[in-house]
């Protein structure tokens, strides 16, 4: 399909879906007073509580939610190409396991030494620091003599995953029933408490870091035929799996860090967007970015909406859309090889 | 323009191939003949400084090590013997992706040399077909067109200004082809010399290398028995020595080149 008119689809749809997911939730405001407040005029009409609402909550949980759907299936993209996988995820190599680690492990022994306000920076910054240090290690592992082996990479994620898995059920079960709760709700993720403060911290770095993965694309696609390949097409394998990994660390440590672990999304995009235009990086890239914001927009909407005012956590969402729909293009896949 | 001396490679302690020495000029066929485990994929991937080595390797009167890969590649073609893609590129875009150590955004030259390159190898025609749902041959002659484009240089072009010789690495390119095109790949190999390019290439198939190189190397246990002409290299001699096979050589009158067969029993 023609990659013009696949954009310009879905960036009607992302622009609906934005549009909806401001006008509605638990306390309604409508397009009039939306359009109003973000374009000031008539601004003597417009409800104090309506502005509060759509400018200091719903705005920024907005863009939040499509720079993290961005960003996570950018990620997708960018690691099923490096690992000639189409099934492969940020989190195979371990950095939301990592991440979760770390952050459970702040949520229950944090309270020994960090006062009440420092918790709350304290979670994303061990989430970061948890990401970087298993991608670290997992990289090291899979390293010898400058040459980086992706299948022992692979492999050593999953050991990595593993033996993290075993250490937060370790700390989980030394926790107290309030400090479940939060572990529960941590991890299945969640766009609430978002605030414009995140968008100014976040934003800016997840941005570099998707235009600086776009520009990998060609050698990207020439990876897609194996390192030697790349190799002798004049692509230095080594830097690029360097910075590919570091940059991908970065992103998904902060994605994991602001909403939770939030799966399916690096999952489906891309292979979505394949079947679309085909799998040259350049398109796979950019449509999953917009692919991922559609996608974790709805995710919101829907996990804000359907049990109102209460919340489900958007990663169930997620899961629940995409699990499904990942099942189905397996079994199309299935159907076109024969 | 390739200039092998002195080259040794171990893996541990078991020696690979030692003081193999050789040239390969700008606008010559060379075949590199042996047996299984002769060490001929070894000796091409050295040349594609994918293994260590003790010696020294020149391309162009540089040596390998110091060329920096982006210029190596423009100078430099590798194709290996069997690429695996299971992503659904289209043939055109495989092919052009050989291009991309030139420009990242291809100009005009980029696609008339791409459209010429895959015209070359008989792929034009699928340019738009999915590169995973060909057959075997038909992804070994994309893949050849991917590695012509990366340094073939229009005739317009080459006439104008004096540009470097530049190499072609094959392994056993013509593996998994049927017969007429294996004749046509090596015609189209012919075809490059006046393109000024050196080409260094595996071979299984003696009467193929026999009809279609101007020398031909013979290696066997790590050692290079023979590097002459194939009037000279053929003989059932040097194939005993090289495969442990009897063979009669035969010269017939409608192939210039000798003819190796197999003998039944001695």
């Amino acid at each position: 399909m023609n990659i013009k008119i696949v954009s310009v689809f879905l960036i009607s749809i992302l622009l609906l879906v934005c549009v909806v997911s401001l006008m509605i939730g638990a306390y309604p405001i409508e397009l009039k007073a939306i359009l109003q407040i973000i374009f000031r005029f008539n601004t003597q009409d417009i409800y104090p509580t309506d502005q509060t609402v759509l400018l200091q909550v719903r705005l920024p949980r907005l863009i939040m939610a499509a720079f993290i759907g961005s960003a996570l299936a950018i990620c997708g993209a960018v690691i099923q190409g490096l690992f000639r996988n189409p099934l492969a995820d940020p989190g195979l190599i371990g950095i939301s396991t990592g991440a979760m680690l770390f952050v459970i492990f702040t949520i229950v022994f944090g309270g020994f030494w960090l006062s009440k306000e420092l918790q709350v920076y304290a979670l994303p910054v061990s989430g970061f620091i948890g990401a970087c240090l298993v991608t670290f290690l997992v990289y090291r592992l899979a390293t010898t003599d400058n040459h980086t082996d992706i299948t022992i990479m692979l492999l050593a994620g999953i050991a990595i995953s593993a033996l993290g898995g075993a250490l937060t059920g370790i700390i989980i079960y030394m926790a107290d029933d309030n400090q479940l709760r939060d572990i529960t709700f941590w991890s299945m993720g969640s766009l609430a408490n978002l605030g414009w403060g995140d968008v100014l911290f976040a934003g800016p770095i997840l941005f570099i870091c998707s235009v600086i993965l776009y520009r990998f694309s060609t050698p990207l696609n020439l990876m897609l035929m194996g390192e030697s390949v790349s190799k002798h097409s004049g692509v230095d394998v080594v830097k690029l799996k360097k910075q590919i990994i570091v940059l991908v660390a970065i992103m998904v440590s902060i994605c994991v860090c602001l909403s939770g672990i939030i799966g399916f999304v690096g999952l489906v995009c891309p292979h979505i967007v394949r079947l679309l235009v085909g799998p040259d990086h350049r398109k796979v890239i950019s449509l999953s970015a917009i692919l991922g914001a559609l996608m974790m927009a709805i995710a919101d909407v829907v996990s804000r909406t359907l049990i109102s005012p209460a919340e489900l956590p958007i990663g169930i969402i997620t899961a629940l859309i995409g699990a499904p729909f990942f099942m189905w293009l397996l079994v199309e896949q299935k159907k076109r090889l024969r | 323009m390739l200039k092998v001396n002195n080259l040794t490679v171990e893996f541990g302690k078991r020696t690979i191939f030692e003081n193999v020495q050789f040239d390969v000029n700008a606008g010559e066929l060379v075949c590199l003949l042996g047996a299984n485990g002769a060490g001929k994929s070894t000796l091409l991937n050295t040349l594609c400084g994918d293994v260590k080595y003790k010696g020294q390797v020149s391309i162009n009167g540089e040596t390998l090590d110091t060329l920096d890969l982006k210029t190596l590649a423009k100078v430099r073609a590798v194709m290996p013997q069997k690429v695996i893609l299971n992503f659904a590129f289209t043939c055109f875009e495989v092919v052009s992706m050989g291009r991309r150590v030139h420009r990242s955004i291809l100009n005009e030259i980029d696609l008339d040399v791409i459209q010429t390159c895959m015209t070359l190898c008989g792929v034009w025609d699928f340019k738009d077909r999915r590169y995973p749902y060909l057959s075997g041959g038909e992804q070994q002659r994309v893949q050849l067109a991917r590695v012509l484009a990366q340094i073939y240089i229009k005739e317009q072009q080459l006439n104008n200004t004096n540009y470097p010789p530049r190499l072609l690495l094959l392994d056993e390119c013509t593996s998994s082809l049927d017969p007429k095109f294996q004749h046509e790949i090596y015609r189209i190999l012919q075809s490059l010399k006046k393109q000024n390019i050196a080409i260094l290439t595996i071979v299984h198939d003696i009467n193929l290398a026999s009809q279609y190189a101007d020398r031909i190397l013979l290696l066997s246990n790590g050692r290079l028995i023979e590097d002459a002409c194939p009037h000279i290299a053929i003989n059932s001699k040097r194939m005993l020595q090289t495969y442990d096979l009897h063979t009669k050589v035969i010269h017939h009158q409608s192939v210039s080149r000798p003819v190796v067969i197999a003998l039944d029993q001695v």
